[in-house]
C-alpha cells in the first residue's frame, strides 16, 4: 500500500513537472484554466511516523511548515515556529541546554545536563538532548513538523509532551547550487551561512553547509562596560547521498557544532524608585498555599 | 513553606502555561516591480489568551495577561531569485511576557524574584545570495 502510494506520488510529481514546463513554454496559456479543472490543494507529505505519508493519513496532531512556506514566510529561525504552531511556546536562552519548548503547556522546568526535555527536538531523526544545539544552524530547512501531545517511542524515549521534528535539506541531484545567507541585527548580532550542493557523479550527490553566528548579551557589566551572556556559535553539516538504483538510496550525514555561551550573568536587582518592578509582572499570586 | 517536596493539593487549579485560546495569522502582499523583481511585505501575529505559571516551591500561581505578539518583514527579491534583501522587526509591540514562574519569589521582599521574560523588540536585515 505504502509502496503504491509512493509510486502514485512520484507520478504526481512528474505530472506537476510536466505542467510547469508547459506553463513556462506558453505563459499566456497558463493563465486560462482548463474547463472542468478543479483547484487542488498541494499534497503535504510528512515523516511523523518515520516514513513519508500524507498529512491526513497520520493519526496525530501535526503542524507542518513545508519548504515552500518556510521560504515564502522567510522563517529562518526556530524562534519563529510558535508563530505558526499555536500549541507551541518557546523560551530562548543563552546556553544550549536551557532552551525550552513547551507544547500545550507541558514542558520541562528543571534543567541540567542530565535532564532530557519532555518536548523532543529532533533534527534529521536524531534527538538533541540539548535543544539549543538545534537552533544555531537552521537556515537550510526542508520541513518542520510540530507534533502535539504525547508521542510514541518512535520519537525517542522522551517525547511525552510532543516533538519538534526538523528535517534539513538533502543533496541536489540535477545541478550545482551555492547559497550565502547573512544576517545583521541589533546587539551586534552577525550570522552567516554558506551552502554547496550538487551531483559529483550520476549516482552520488553531496551537500555541505557551514555557519557562524555571534551576538552580544543584553546584560552589561557596569564595572568593565562589557556585555555578558554573549553567544558565539559555529558548525558544519555534510550529507552524501548515493543512489545506486532507483529504488535504493544510501545517505551518510554528519554534523559538528560548537556554541560558546558566556552564560547566565544575572542583573543585580536594586529597589526601584517607582515601586515593585517584579510585581508589575507577577501581580498577586494565588495557589494552594494562599487558599489555605 | 508549602514546599516542592511536600504534598500540595493542586486540584481545581489550572494547568501551567496553557492559554485557553491561541490564534496565529499572517498576511503577505507581493508587489511586482518594473525591473522584474518583487517586494514582499508580510505581517504575522499571534494572539494568546492569559495563562498561569506555577511556582512549585512556594505553591503559587502567577498570571500572565492576554497578549499579541507580531512580526513584520519586507523582502526584496530580484527577478532571477539570486539576490534577496530583507528587513525584519520582531515583537513590534515591544511587550514582555512572563514565560516562567518567578524564581526566588518572596511576598515580603519586593524585587527579589527573577522572572524569565520573552525577548524584546528586535530589528535586523538579512541578505541572501544564490548562484
Amino acid at each position: 500500500m505504502n509502496v503504491r502510494d509512493r509510486a502514485r506520488l512520484r507520478a504526481c510529481l512528474l505530472g506537476a513537472a510536466a505542467v510547469s514546463v508547459l506553463a513556462a513554454a506558453a505563459p499566456a496559456m497558463a493563465q486560462v484554466a482548463a474547463p472542468g479543472e478543479a483547484t487542488m490543494l498541494p499534497d503535504v507529505i510528512v515523516t511523523a511516523n518515520k516514513r513519508e505519508e500524507h498529512l491526513h493519513d497520520v493519526p496525530a496532531t501535526v503542524s507542518v511548515l513545508t519548504a515552500e512556506i518556510l521560504e515564502k514566510h522567510q522563517i529562518n529561525d526556530a524562534r519563529d515556529f510558535p508563530q505558526f504552531a499555536p500549541t507551541l511556546n518557546f523560551q530562548a536562552a543563552d546556553e544550549a541546554r536551557l532552551f525550552n519548548f513547551s507544547i500545550r503547556g507541558i514542558g520541562t522546568e528543571a534543567f541540567s545536563v542530565g535532564v532530557e526535555p519532555s518536548v523532543a527536538v529532533i533534527v534529521d531523526g536524531v534527538v538533541y538532548t540539548r535543544p539549543g544545539a538545534a537552533f544555531d544552524g537552521l537556515t537550510d530547512l526542508e520541513r518542520v513538523e510540530v507534533l502535539s501531545g504525547p508521542q510514541g517511542t518512535l520519537q525517542g524515549k522522551n517525547a511525552s509532551a510532543g516533538a519538534v521534528s526538523i528535517v534539513t535539506k538533502g543533496p541536489v541531484r540535477d545541478h550545482w547550487e551555492q547559497r550565502f545567507e547573512g544576517t545583521i541585527a541589533e546587539d551586534n548580532e552577525y550570522r552567516g551561512a554558506l551552502t554547496f550542493s550538487g551531483p559529483i557523479s550520476d549516482s552520488v550527490a553531496i551537500r555541505a553547509y557551514g555557519y557562524y553566528g555571534q551576538r552580544d548579551g543584553k546584560v552589561i557589566n557596569v564595572a568593565t562596560g562589557d556585555t555578558v551572556n554573549n553567544v558565539e556559535s559555529y558548525g558544519f553539516r555534510g550529507k552524501v547521498e548515493w543512489r545506486p538504483s532507483d529504488t535504493v538510496t544510501f545517505l551518510l550525514a554528519g554534523d559538528v557544532a560548537r556554541r560558546k555561551a558566556d552564560c547566565c550573568g544575572e542583573p543585580i536587582r536594586v529597589a526601584s524608585a517607582t515601586g515593585n518592578v517584579t510585581a508589575a509582572f507577577t501581580k498577586t499570586p494565588v495557589g494552594p498555599t494562599t487558599a489555605m | 513553606m508549602a514546599g516542592l517536596m511536600q504534598n500540595v493539593d493542586w486540584s481545581g487549579y489550572r494547568l501551567d502555561k496553557t492559554p485557553k485560546a491561541a490564534l496565529t495569522g499572517s498576511y503577505s502582499h507581493v508587489w511586482e516591480l518594473p525591473n522584474g523583481g518583487s517586494l514582499t511585505g508580510r505581517i504575522a501575529t499571534k494572539y494568546s489568551s492569559g495563562y498561569l505559571t506555577s511556582d512549585f516551591v512556594n505553591a503559587l500561581q502567577f498570571e500572565q495577561d492576554a497578549f499579541t505578539r507580531s512580526d513584520a518583514t519586507l523582502t526584496y527579491n530580484d527577478s532571477q531569485g539570486r539576490f534577496s534583501l530583507m528587513g525584519f522587526v520582531k515583537n513590534i509591540e515591544d511587550d514582555l511576557q512572563m514565560i516562567n514562574a518567578p524564581g526566588n519569589y518572596s511576598a515580603a521582599i519586593p524585587n527579589a524574584a527573577a522572572i524569565a521574560i520573552s525577548e524584546p523588540r528586535m530589528y535586523g536585515v538579512r541578505i541572501g545570495l544564490r548562484y
